[in-house]
């Protein structure tokens, strides 16, 4: 029977361990001189990873930095590295009312946050908006309310080789001013005629958010945009916004090309660094190219167009209508992840302190240096060295004019798969006869509107 | 050798001793357990419960329930439960992030789930690869089993080389092919440019696209069920097969009067899991070609995902799993009727 009850026992105590696994932790909230506050903050990375080996750093500097509460209490941070399951993490937490003081989340998701009362206004907290360059002021602000702010960016552009165009007759001169989609296309058939590469990677299937991320600009320097929640087709349909999406057909036609069985305008192989060695002549992309150009150094001698000193970096191209009038929208939406303060916070103060320590000058920086996204401190633009000259220089440049964020919608996920079909829609069928682009938007949007 | 021998038959002895002295204690406390249950009014039983007229002893059933308590509770958290609440939540406006105030909207999701056309695509995605890989991928299986049960010589190598794609996560297979089937510089393509043929759009095509990808989870799976095949031929009878061949039977004939009905239990399993597995698909397309192009690789499993996780439409996803769900239950048990009847 001893065996028994020793047996009872100890199935007994691994169903306990089992159901106890994932409990929360004890948190301190004594908000008196000389107490402690711990502020509890879930990122998006692992430990392991290069950007939360970052937080982690900037969590221990927090907590050597001697914050305190208006009251004189001790703020510390505690870090939970969520990965990739944050998002059914928050969703868990939202039901069982365990959310953290601050969390991490994409720009994209605020409004959605926002929206089912997750996030509460930092308006009245926070002390350093002024520091963050406007489009992440933009892009965390929801209904006149700011709800979030941002140590990352990723600014955008068109990369162009400049050895290659050289060839075919560009000098610096061309490239003071924003190119419009059709000066790059002119400039490609150039090099076609030529026999140089001449391809442009338009990267519009990028990660998650390609289409968004890079080819919304295709809207916006139209004139055109992307509405609200479910007021997306009328918007995607007007003249505007369909002259933009139309603009991209000229990379996936088969005009003009001798061979449309082996050449395309727009490149669809599988090398990543087609524009660094040389392979392409343009590129619509993140500022991460830049990062792997400078560091790889390619010479001429191991790829002979290699984009290395040979190369710039413009805003993403404008709209140019048929009588050649270029737009002065020039439009660099990006945005990255952000930190909001949650309704489940017991001190919104030590939290918003917390938050601006992890968006603050020093961790934009350690972000740029370690993982090479953009710094959103206005200072930090102005003043970091790497900042001041070329393509780093040019990206800068291109965030800090930026007036365009992605969509604020709480419906973006639809949204932003739809619009990536639009892109496909282009990429596969402009060159067949029974190719209607409008009809297509109207459907794909039309199911975007009518999603709950 | 002797000497050996008479050890032997000694041990065997003693064994045979030992277990006579067992069947005896064994023979002498039956009767009594015979007699206490029936010949006292139950007066020194064990304690025991009746339901419908059927007696129970109370120890023996709680120590069954101890033993089976962790099965019945884990089962309970992780696929009773969400059962239950995807049930509920079909029936509801459930959203991912405001889960506490899901409301009722009784049918409107299934409604819904009619008037999608994604939905529509989705389902026909669906059926088209599972029609199309379930046979593929069953008698390749069938095939390379026969094969590495006939060869001798590299027989070993041979299923361990048609092993390996399983071995591998399905991620990296999809990527690799991705690599291999890429429209402008895939090595495919490169090789039908070499023998003077025209290249195909493999991840652009949307008729090509969808079976690409079928041939692909083919491939990837076809070494498991392969190996199942194998232990099933090892266990066929030889005596069979040799007396089909005193009969005259040529090698088609005794595979198919031999083999395949030594082995139907098996075949049946085989056909039934990749079946459901088949209608699971998810992977391939979520990396390959994320549904596209233009939501022709778009599949069941994906789209309920899709809704679910990204769109965080959870009473929606709900309604269309519990509706695929029954499409599901609907195909496997009518096979397993079919095999099951062939069987009687």
């Amino acid at each position: 029977m001893n065996k028994n009850i020793r047996l009872g026992a100890l199935l007994l105590t691994s169903l306990t361990a089992l159901t106890s696994c994932g409990g929360g932790g004890d948190q301190s909230n004594n908000d008196v001189p000389g107490g402690t506050v711990i502020v509890e903050v879930w990122v998006h990375k692992n430990q392991q990873e290069p950007e939360g080996r970052v937080y982690n750093s900037l969590m221990e500097s927090f907590n050597n930095s001697g914050f305190t509460t208006a009251s004189g209490a001790n703020i510390r941070m505690s870090m939970v590295f969520c990965g990739s399951t944050i998002a059914t993490r928050i969703a868990s937490a939202q039901l069982t009312g365990g959310l953290p003081d601050v969390l991490a989340v994409d720009c994209t998701d605020i409004t959605s946050y926002v929206d089912a009362g997750l996030l509460v206004s930092i308006d009245d907290t926070v002390t350093t908006e002024d520091s963050y360059v406007d489009s992440v002021i933009d892009e965390c602000t929801i209904d006149g309310s700011l709800y979030a702010l941002s140590g990352m960016e990723a600014p955008g552009g068109l990369y162009m080789n400049t050895g290659l165009l050289a060839q075919v007759g560009y000098t610096e001169e061309d490239y003071a001013e924003p190119w419009s989609w059709k000066d790059v296309k002119e400039a490609m058939e150039k090099l076609y005629a030529a026999d140089l590469p001449y391809q442009i990677q338009l990267n519009q299937n990028f990660g998650t958010d390609g289409a968004m991320y890079f080819h919304s600009n295709l809207v916006y320097s139209a004139g055109g945009d992307f509405g609200t929640d479910g007021a997306v087709e009328a918007a995607l349909t007007t003249p505007e916004a369909l002259a933009g999406i139309e603009q991209l057909e000229m990379f996936y036609t088969d005009d003009g090309l001798d061979n449309p069985r082996t050449e395309a305008w727009a490149y669809t192989g599988s090398n990543a660094s087609a524009f660094e060695q040389g392979e392409v002549a343009f590129e619509i992309y993140g500022p991460w190219d830049a990062t792997t150009i400078e560091k790889n150094k390619y010479t001429s001698a191991q790829y002979e167009h290699a984009a290395y000193n040979n190369y710039q970096i413009l805003p993403y191209p404008v709209y140019e209508d048929a009588s050649g009038n270029k737009s002065t929208l020039v439009a660099n939406p990006c945005g990255s992840y952000c930190f909001g303060v949650t309704k489940d916070t017991e001190n919104k103060e030590a939290a918003t302190v917390a938050l601006e320590y992890l968006t603050g000058r020093d961790a934009t920086e350690a972000m740029f240096s370690e993982i090479g996204t953009f710094p959103t401190n206005k200072d930090s633009l102005a003043e970091m060295e790497q900042l001041q000259t070329g393509a780093f220089k040019q990206l800068a440049d291109n965030l800090s004019n930026n007036e365009f964020t992605r969509p604020k919608m709480v419906k973006y996920p639809q949204m932003k798969d739809a619009y990536t079909r639009v892109l496909d829609y282009i990429k596969n069928s402009c060159n067949d006869a029974s190719y209607d682009l409008e009809a297509y938007i109207r459907d794909q949007m039309g199911t975007v509107d009518s999603a709950r | 050798m002797d000497n050996t021998a008479d050890v032997t038959r000694e041990g065997e002895g003693e064994r045979l001793t030992r277990y006579g002295e067992f069947l005896k204690r064994a023979k002498s406390k039956l009767p009594r357990m015979h007699l206490s249950l029936k010949g006292d009014g139950g007066k020194h039983r064990q304690p025991y419960f009746k339901i419908i007229r059927t007696e129970y002893s109370r120890e023996e059933t709680l120590w069954g329930w101890i033993f089976v308590l962790p099965c019945v509770i884990l089962g309970a958290i992780f696929v009773l439960g969400p059962i239950v609440i995807s049930l509920y939540y079909a029936f509801t406006d459930a959203n991912l992030l405001r889960l506490d105030e899901a409301q009722w909207v009784g049918f409107e999701n299934f409604k819904r789930v009619f008037e999608d056309s994604t939905v529509g695509l989705a389902l026909t995605n669906t059926l088209t690869f599972v029609v199309e890989v379930v046979p593929l991928q069953l008698f390749t299986a069938l095939g390379l089993a026969l094969l590495v049960n006939k060869i001798t010589h590299g027989n070993t190598f041979l299923r361990w080389a048609f092993f390996v794609p399983v071995m591998l996560s399905l991620a990296i297979t999809s990527m690799l092919w991705m690599n291999l089937l890429n429209d402008s510089d895939g090595l495919i393509n490169a090789l039908i440019l070499a023998c003077g043929g025209i290249p195909v759009n493999w991840m652009t095509d949307e008729v090509i696209t969808l079976q690409a990808i079928i041939f692909i989870s083919a491939w990837q799976g076809a070494g498991y069920q392969m190996m199942i095949f194998i232990s099933a031929l090892k266990n066929v009878d030889h005596s069979l097969y040799e007396a089909s061949e005193i009969d005259g039977a040529g090698s088609w004939n005794r595979f198919v009067h031999v083999t395949l009905p030594a082995i139907r239990p098996t075949f049946s399993f085989v056909l039934i899991t990749m079946l459901i597995s088949a209608f699971r698909i998810v992977t391939q397309p979520m990396i390959m070609t994320q549904g596209g192009p233009n939501n022709h690789t778009m599949t069941m499993s994906y789209y309920i995902y899709l809704q679910g996780t990204q769109y965080r439409d959870i009473g929606y996803s709900s309604a269309i799993a519990l509706i695929f769900t029954f499409v599901m239950a609907a195909v496997s048990l009518t096979l397993r009727r079919l095999f099951e009847g062939k069987k009687d």
